[in-house]
């Protein structure tokens, strides 16, 4: 039917990334466009959703359904030549990117949202004007309106995955998505957008774990398979579990006795990002607090990086009582040939221990609205002089708990915690 | 009595039209599930590289529009 021309077919991905739907439709060869809304402005709030639409661009069936394929989709509305409409009804504004990239002159407070949104699906996390676009979604965001909340992380975290990034983008863009969820928790597209990142404990499924194959795949067929730009984290890949992290063999601290000089982050920027299990969005969450994912990224500051003769750096977390982690230390990955500068991210999940469920005590006093995680991490760093030393820098992560005891998602950017103020551009 | 009228008209053109606190209106499910109705005026870019696409300017031909992600 596309062949004979009688059919056209257009996809509109959801995702954060675009490249990673760009390696799908290598790897499947779908040879129909795909669009990119990264923002949400279809407004669509669940996928997959497929809309039959006439030669005169009027919507005929919503959702053709395959038991009634023959009927409905090729009798019904393939075969059929219909009617050009009539003078209908003005709808919604319409979104165009390239006319609202160019927008200019005095912008209302969404004007200039609509721009930024435009602006940043046309170049991505390359983005120029990124600061300002960022800064535009989140004075939308002063709204309060779930949509803008959502929008808002989602130029922040194209921004964590540029030239720009902040220490504070990782975990303020996961902050804006679940202000976004706690004011439409039915939204399912939002709540994937963190459980994307989230703990496997909370996934309905693996989002990327695909991705090894496809590139395998794509291989084999003598092309080169997509090179994805943001990496894969370890969250992104994780299987959908039911099983709480149990604790395996006795692990040895890497510094147990702390006598390695320490780095107050001027060798070395750490980012921390806390993703909780998307069931904290709720009305009234008490104990147990369920899963969370903490993500861990180390940037080399401007003059330094990394070995690439020494062993990679090792994260050692300490989270206290409650907490079920597999292990406490976790090996990043080696920086490999040419990835002296590069960012080193890793994940790995925690969760508090399962208690019995039963009626809850109304005398029980509410759980703490936040908890903090404590841990360090040692790694071998070059100074621009070439010497390369051993540091460790000490990591503290604060998890925030939304919901009536934690009221608001904390505030995104507070310094000494999590990251810095400091723009990533001061920083090079 | 039509002085009084032609002076609240005049009044009524001068004075700023208010403004919708919701800003320009969003599109929802119903914006694309809703038959009868025409499909938004949306361009978007390509996940490819390759240019933008515009609904509004498929016509004439029919379109099977897909909303999914990779996951």
């Amino acid at each position: 039917m596309v062949a004979a021309g009688e059919l056209q077919v257009v996809g509109i991905v959801q995702e954060q990334h675009p490249d990673r739907a760009l390696l799908f439709q290598q790897w499947k060869g779908l040879e129909f466009p795909i669009l990119w809304d990264p923002f949400g402005v279809c407004g669509v709030e669940a996928v997959p959703d497929l809309t039959a639409v006439d030669e005169h661009g009027v919507v005929r069936i919503d959702r053709p359904s395959p038991k009634v394929f023959q009927e409905q989709f090729v009798e019904g509305f393939l075969s059929r030549s219909f009617e050009a409409p009539g003078e209908m009804a003005p709808g919604p504004a319409p979104f165009r990117v390239n006319e609202l990239a160019r927008l200019g002159g005095e912008l209302s407070v969404e004007q200039r949202a609509r721009r930024a949104m435009a602006r940043l699906m046309l170049a991505g996390p390359e983005a120029r004007t990124i600061d300002g676009e960022v800064g535009a979604l989140l004075a939308a965001a002063s709204s309060g309106r779930p949509r803008d909340h959502f929008r808002a992380g989602v130029a922040l975290r194209m921004r964590f995955d540029g030239p720009q990034v902040r220490g504070t983008d990782l975990q303020a863009s996961i902050d804006a998505w679940f202000a976004a969820l706690m004011g439409s928790p039915n939204q399912y597209i939002w709540r994937r957008r963190i459980q994307q990142w989230g703990p496997a404990l909370d996934k309905p499924y693996a989002f990327y774990d695909w991705v090894a194959d496809a590139r395998a795949q794509v291989q084999e067929r003598g092309d080169r398979p997509v090179t994805l730009r943001a990496p894969l984290s370890r969250a992104e890949r994780a299987l959908r579990s039911r099983s709480v992290p149990v604790p395996g063999r006795e692990v040895v601290a890497p510094d147990p006795e702390g006598r390695v000089t320490r780095d107050p982050g001027k060798l070395v920027r750490m980012e921390v990002g806390v993703a909780l299990n998307t069931a904290a969005a709720g009305p009234r969450i008490r104990i147990p607090r369920g899963a969370l994912r903490l993500h861990v990224v180390l940037r080399p500051r401007p003059g330094a990086s990394w070995p690439t003769d020494a062993a990679p750096p090792v994260l050692w977390l300490d989270p206290g009582e409650g907490w079920l982690l597999s292990s406490p230390r976790v090996g990043f990955e080696s920086p490999g040939e040419g990835g002296e500068r590069r960012a080193l991210m890793v994940d790995l999940e925690l969760s508090t221990p399962l208690i019995a469920l039963g009626p809850p005590d109304p005398n029980a006093p509410p759980p703490p609205s936040t908890q903090t995680l404590r841990g360090y991490v040692v790694y071998s760093v070059c100074l621009p002089d070439g010497t390369c030393v051993f540091r460790r820098q000490e990591l503290t992560a604060v998890v925030r708990y939304p919901g009536p005891a934690g009221g608001e998602p904390g505030e995104p950017g507070e310094p000494g915690e999590q990251g810095e103020e400091s723009p990533g551009g001061d920083d090079r | 009595m039509f002085l009084r009228v032609a002076c609240l008209l005049i009044l009524g053109l001068l004075l700023p039209t208010p403004s919708t606190a919701e800003g320009p209106q969003e599109l929802t499910p119903a914006s694309w599930n809703t038959v009868g109705e025409r499909v938004p005026a949306v361009e978007l870019p390509r996940i490819d590289g390759r240019g933008t696409v515009d609904l509004g300017t498929l016509r004439g031909r029919k379109l099977l529009l897909i909303h999914f992600a990779s996951w």
